[in-house]
């Protein structure tokens, strides 16, 4: 595990952070996402019902506004158009009734009064009267012209009547001969200042040409009087006799300076109103430049020609019938228009608005409702911004105090648990005192563990001094069984050769004990002379009781055997020795040969011990086998058998105990009587010493390293004679 | 080494099979230990056994010398293996051999 500073990665106390960190921050992730899904969700939401709001707030507002200008401005312009009719229509019908009159004067005038007529003066001015002026060229004395002027003079009360009882702002008849009779309240202008009277040169005046050229009722475009100036229309009929030849022209001027001046005034608030003649002559309008300006009487202008569509179908549409709000663009600019004939007079008066006007209400709906919505959804915007900052603020004071707790809470754990890690490894140290400190105390797993520890501590101290005592006490016994072991290997003769003033035979013996201390042993001495004792011997069992009945027996065998007598003589005696007392039921196989040097003959008694192996001098090794009786210490009273051999010069005698055939090797299998004799059947023998050594050598390549369980023991003896 | 043991009344019969070595005679001198008190008739039926070592040979001598006091121990089957070592060892000379 890696540390950084005192805190371990990869141990308990960053798992329980990770896992609270990690819950927490899983947590405010979610949350957080959570959160910023919905605000946005929110957010939309509101922007899309303000967009339809907007939407559906401005069709209404522009449908109500056309509504709104469908029936307002629609009917204005109708009602307009019909009052200029009506009031050019009332002229036509005076004009026509003078023109009527003046046309049976002309047709009659023998049976009519001559009237005289004066010409203005000033004493007339302000009053209402008829008024007679001539033409330039025009001859007042002339008989006819006279006598016309008288004529006409019928027609002044008429005249006059008319003036005062119509709206007409001049009412007059100008013959072909150039005489004017006039009848309005303005006499006074037609004077000059120096008294003579100004002369009106009627036959050219346009609303003269006009009728004569129409030969029906004529109506100008809006000119100025000749003497006042004002801007008005004539209304202008001639007049035929019955021949159908001119004789005058009647006319009635309509000063239509309020009707300008109301144009005029119209264009305010993005509309207008404008006329147009049937020429396509912009006759009134309020616009001064552009198309919409008024054309001169003699420009050749037709509005309808401009380029715009648009424009002339609805002024062909207006010049007979009401058309409807339309929409016409003209340059960019999209007016509202309707228009509406005054078919009398032969004008169409048009209204216009343009677009913007039209919409502003719904744009300043629009812009404000806009303004409310934004300046709302900023504060709402605020709001959730301010919300998300005291939310990520709230998060964040959780997240650390999450963060300090897991740090807090694992410390808490883990303390105890490395306080706890120390003391193992004090323990591991060798150092066996486990102390349950205070850090323990936490009431829950942690103190269990430091108990069990405790507990645990001080077993292994017991045991551990239980375990010293016990090892000391079997080292004193290994020491002690090793001395045994040690005395047992010292009590058997080892000095070789033994005998070496004798030159009539040669031995050699040899034990390898096992690990354990065992019974084998062998013994050799001469009880006289001429005759050598040879013992080998195995005491059953192995251990301490074996070793003590092995040195038991073999003192008794060599005691007994010195005092003479035959090996069954000797065994039977050592047998009710070794039978007494005998609880553990040891017993010890034993072969005892006592050979007489001198001869080479000898008796061997065979108490249930291996059979010995014999060599004569040109022959081989052989097992010798003969019945042997039961082992010594088995029971009392036994009889031993007695078994004579001879041994000639160069012949070789080696015994053994059961531990050099039954060596086993580490696949179980054992030397066996065939293996020893292998070893032992070689060209060139050797020595005593030579042969049980290559015995030796010869069960140790068996065994190859496998543990000895049972003592070798084997002793050699070569008879020279 | 497995041991077969068959008591009944003052009849114990045991079958020895494998070897009877310094190892294995314990198990058998511990077994006849107990059992022996009362036994008058003491058979062992050594058909499947091995190989016997000096230390079973002694434990064999033990339960010979034991019912020599209370009955009669006979020893069955004895394999030629087997009986030879019980020559040699002049152990015929004490057990009964059938």
């Amino acid at each position: 595990m890696r540390k950084f500073k005192n805190f371990v990665i990869g141990g308990i106390s960053s798992k329980i952070f990770n896992l609270v960190a990690g819950t927490v921050l899983l947590i405010l992730t979610v949350y957080t996402v959570a959160l910023g899904i919905q605000s946005k969700k929110l957010s939309e939401l509101v922007k899309d019902a303000n967009e339809a709001q907007i939407e559906s707030m401005t069709g209404i507002s522009d449908a109500t506004m056309e509504t709104i200008i469908d029936e307002n401005l629609c009917k204005t312009t109708e009602l307009d158009a019909e009052i200029a009719d009506r009031y050019f229509s009332s002229a036509k019908a005076a004009v026509l009734m003078v023109a009527d009159y003046t046309a049976k004067l002309y047709d009659s005038p023998d049976i009519n009064h001559r009237i005289v007529v004066k010409t203005p003066d000033l004493c007339q001015k302000g009053t209402t009267c008829a008024q007679l002026i001539y033409d330039d060229g025009v001859d007042p004395t002339d008989y006819d012209i006279a006598d016309e002027v008288g004529l006409l003079g019928n027609l002044a009360d008429m005249l006059t009547s008319v003036y005062e009882r119509s709206i007409l702002d001049a009412c007059y008849v100008s013959t072909e001969t150039g005489v004017t009779l006039f009848a309005d309240a303005r006499p006074e202008i037609k004077v000059a200042d120096d008294g003579s009277v100004i002369k009106y040169p009627a036959r050219s005046r346009p609303w003269y040409s006009g009728a004569v050229e129409k030969k029906d009722v004529y109506f100008t475009d809006i000119i100025p009087d000749k003497y006042t100036g004002e801007y008005g229309v004539v209304v202008s009929c001639p007049v035929y006799d019955h021949n159908g030849e001119l004789k005058a022209v009647v006319g009635a001027d309509l000063f239509v300076d309020s009707m300008i001046q109301a144009v005029n005034e119209s264009d305010k608030n993005g509309g207008f109103i404008f006329a147009v003649n049937e020429n396509g002559h912009v006759i009134m309008s309020p616009k001064t430049v552009g198309i919409f300006a008024v054309h001169a009487q003699d420009e050749d202008v037709d509005i309808r020609k401009a380029g715009y569509s648009d424009l002339a179908e609805l002024i062909d549409e207006a010049l007979t019938k009401p058309t409807g709000i339309k929409k016409v663009e003209i340059d960019d600019t999209v007016y509202y228009m309707c228009g509406a004939p005054s078919p009398t007079v032969g004008w169409a008066v048009i209204s216009a608005v343009d677009n913007d006007t039209v919409s502003l209400p719904t744009s300043m709906l629009e812009k404000n409702y806009r303004e409310i919505a934004d300046e709302s959804a900023t504060v709402y915007n605020d709001n959730i911004e301010k919300t998300r900052i005291s939310m990520l603020l709230i998060l964040a004071l959780v997240v650390i105090i999450a963060v300090a707790n897991g740090h807090i809470l694992s410390k808490k754990i883990v303390r105890p648990l490395n306080v706890m890690a120390d003391s193992v490894s004090k323990i591991q140290g060798g150092e066996l005192d486990f102390v349950k400190e205070k850090a323990y105390y936490t009431a829950d797993e942690i103190e269990v563990l430091a108990d069990a520890f405790l507990g645990l501590t001080n077993r292994t101290k017991s045991y551990i001094n239980e375990i010293t005592h016990i090892t000391a006490e079997k080292e004193r016994i290994s020491a002690e069984l090793n001395i045994a072991t040690q005395i047992q290997a010292d009590m058997l003769p080892r000095i070789f050769p033994p005998f070496p003033e004798r030159s009539e035979f040669d031995l050699y013996a040899s034990m390898k004990p096992a690990k354990e201390v065992g019974g084998d042993f062998y013994d050799f001495f001469m009880t006289d002379d001429n005759h050598l004792a040879m013992v080998m011997a195995d005491v059953s069992g192995k251990g301490v009781p074996a070793a003590l009945f092995m040195v038991i027996a073999k003192t008794l065998i060599k005691n007994r055997a010195m005092m003479g007598g035959t090996p069954s003589e000797i065994l039977a005696h050592v047998n009710n020795e070794l039978c007494k007392g005998n609880e553990s039921e040891l017993f010890v196989t034993v072969w005892l040969a006592i050979l007489e040097i001198s001869t080479g003959k000898g008796i061997a008694s065979n108490a249930g011990h291996e059979h010995p192996i014999l060599k004569h001098v040109d022959g081989e090794y052989e097992v010798i086998k003969y019945k042997h009786s039961p082992a010594v210490a088995t029971m009392e009273d036994m009889i031993y058998r007695e078994h004579e051999f001879e041994l000639k010069k160069g012949d070789s005698l080696f015994v053994y105990t059961d531990g050099v055939p039954e060596a086993t090797n580490l696949d179980n299998a054992m030397f066996g009587t065939e293996g020893m004799l292998n070893v032992l059947n070689v060209k060139d023998e050797g020595s005593c010493r030579d042969v049980c050594e290559r015995v030796a050598a010869g069960v140790e390549e068996f065994c190859e390293g496998a543990e000895q369980f049972d003592d070798i023991t084997m002793m050699c003896l070569k008879y020279y004679g | 080494m497995t041991i077969e043991m068959n008591k009944n009344g003052g009849e114990l019969k045991l079958s020895i099979e494998g070897r009877l070595d310094t190892t294995t005679s314990p198990e058998l001198e511990g077994k006849l230990k107990g059992e022996l008190d009362g036994v008058t008739a003491l058979e062992f039926d050594i058909k499947d056994l091995e190989y016997i070592s000096s230390a079973g040979l002694r434990v064999l001598l033990q339960a010979q010398k034991t019912m020599n006091k209370q009955g009669k121990m006979v020893i069955h089957n004895a394999s030629e293996d087997i009986m030879e070592i019980f020559d040699v060892t002049g152990f015929s000379d004490i057990l009964t051999i059938e």
